[in-house]
């Protein structure tokens, strides 16, 4: 039922993102709510195979809607949230609020490097025809990116705290 | 959870996914990709719509400095096209007939179809679009996209039975034939994912000058000539290469477009 839950508010957070925040960019940026969504989740608050799930199902989601090569977003979140997953448990320490935000700006950061990373191996092994001038990307996208993301996540973060309370009571 | 076991579901789910992305090369996820596509492009829908709404209202209180800025840029631009027009009128008139008989009869060719942009790519930088407009309405792949000025957005990706993927011009495995308005010089324009145009293989002998239209070639066969796709913004020269690389400033704005026209036939 928890699972249910979570996949429902991930594909209505989905389809937010792309018939409404499109209409407010944020310096030709739009925040990825599902992945600071994502990022949320990694702090400990679920067993690790619903993690990785959810991360699975949000991914083929960014895939299927993506206007990239296939598969992309979908190895690039799974990455960055095994990831911050791993660092929030040995390196960040208690999560509070600094802690949150500075766990969407890593893991927009390497988010950003592994998508890019997986098209250029794309682009070198003929899989899909593409250019993917790698070093400019990261530095002229994903800068405005993770600024971007981390100002959503400062926003979302007490909704965040208040729907995982609700969600988890339900379980 | 021991590490070394989150370690095991993380390659597990990794290899899950390089598996389905080994079955969607070989073709067979289209169906639950258009599938899902069309379960989404209903709410999609009403999403962007009431995203329009609300987006003017901020879109307004936040550019009205560029607003001002822009008209004060427009005036002095009215002002030079206004001594250009009233040296010209003697050729245009002349050309004029001629012109308009060849516009009409080219325009006779173009079937079209009307387009309602319902959704994007959830993230920006692949410059891609969702229309209301399908193969139910005679829309197949590889038909150019444009807007109401004949600005070229892209081409159709992927159809489905009522909507249809529109790659834009941004896109980087978008590729245009394209000239200089004017004739005399023709290259390729290539999009990025930072939402660059690029023009390559221009001949370096040509100089070209800030603001020269930037138009489609037809020169690939999947365009019609003469689609406008941007102006020139500066030129790249070096001594070592044969051909000159010149940067083209687009007008388009992606997520300000609400319909588009879908050229059919041309």
């Amino acid at each position: 039922m928890r699972f249910f839950l979570l996949s429902l508010l991930l594909l209505s957070v989905f389809i937010a993102q792309t018939g409404f925040l499109p209409n407010f960019l944020i310096s030709s940026a739009i925040p990825n709510i599902l992945f600071v969504i994502l990022i949320f989740f990694a702090f400990g608050r679920f067993d690790f195979r619903e993690l990785m799930a959810l991360a699975f199902f949000t991914g083929i989601l960014l895939s299927v809607y993506s206007g990239s090569a296939f598969g992309a977003d979908l190895l690039a979140v799974l990455a960055s949230v095994y990831l911050v997953n791993f660092l929030a448990y040995n390196f960040f320490g208690k999560e509070n609020f600094f802690v949150f935000c500075a766990g969407v700006a890593v893991g927009s950061v390497f988010y950003k490097i592994f998508y890019f990373g997986v098209l250029k191996s794309y682009e070198l092994s003929g899989i899909a025809p593409i250019s993917v001038p790698i070093l400019k990307l990261i530095a002229q996208v994903s800068a405005i990116s993770v600024v971007v993301n981390v100002f959503s996540a400062a926003i979302l973060y007490p909704f965040l705290k208040k729907a995982i309370s609700l969600i988890q009571n339900n379980k | 959870m021991k590490p070394q076991k989150k370690t095991a579901i993380f390659f597990l789910f990794i290899s899950i996914s390089l598996a389905v992305i080994f079955l969607n090369q070989q073709g067979l996820l289209e169906s639950p990709k258009k599938y899902a596509s069309f379960l989404m492009s209903a709410p999609s829908k009403v999403a962007w719509s009431v995203a329009g709404r609300f987006s003017h209202f901020f879109s307004f209180v936040f550019n009205i400095k560029n607003i001002y800025i822009e008209n004060s840029d427009l005036k002095n631009q009215n002002q030079k096209l206004l001594a250009e027009n009233s040296y010209l009128g003697d050729f245009i008139a002349e050309k004029s007939i001629l012109e308009k008989a060849k516009n009409i009869q080219a325009q006779e060719n173009f079937s079209w179809q009307i387009g309602r942009v319902i959704g994007a790519d959830a993230q920006n930088w692949s410059g891609y679009i969702i229309v209301d407009a399908g193969s139910d309405d005679g829309v197949a792949v590889g038909m150019p996209v444009i807007d109401e000025n004949k600005i070229l957005i892209g081409k159709i990706a992927e159809t489905g039975k009522n909507f249809s993927k529109v790659l834009t011009i941004f896109n980087s495995s978008m590729k245009v034939a394209a000239k200089i308005q004017g004739g005399d010089v023709f290259g390729v324009v290539v999009g990025d994912y930072a939402k660059n145009l690029t023009m390559d293989f221009v001949a370096k002998e040509r100089l070209l000058t800030q603001g020269e239209a930037v138009l489609t070639s037809a020169k690939d066969g999947v365009f019609p000539e003469g689609l406008v796709i941007g102006t020139v913004k500066d030129s790249k020269i070096k001594p070592e290469n044969i051909f000159q690389s010149v940067n083209v400033k687009s007008e388009l704005d992606i997520y300000g477009i609400n319909k588009v026209i879908i050229l059919t036939k041309f």
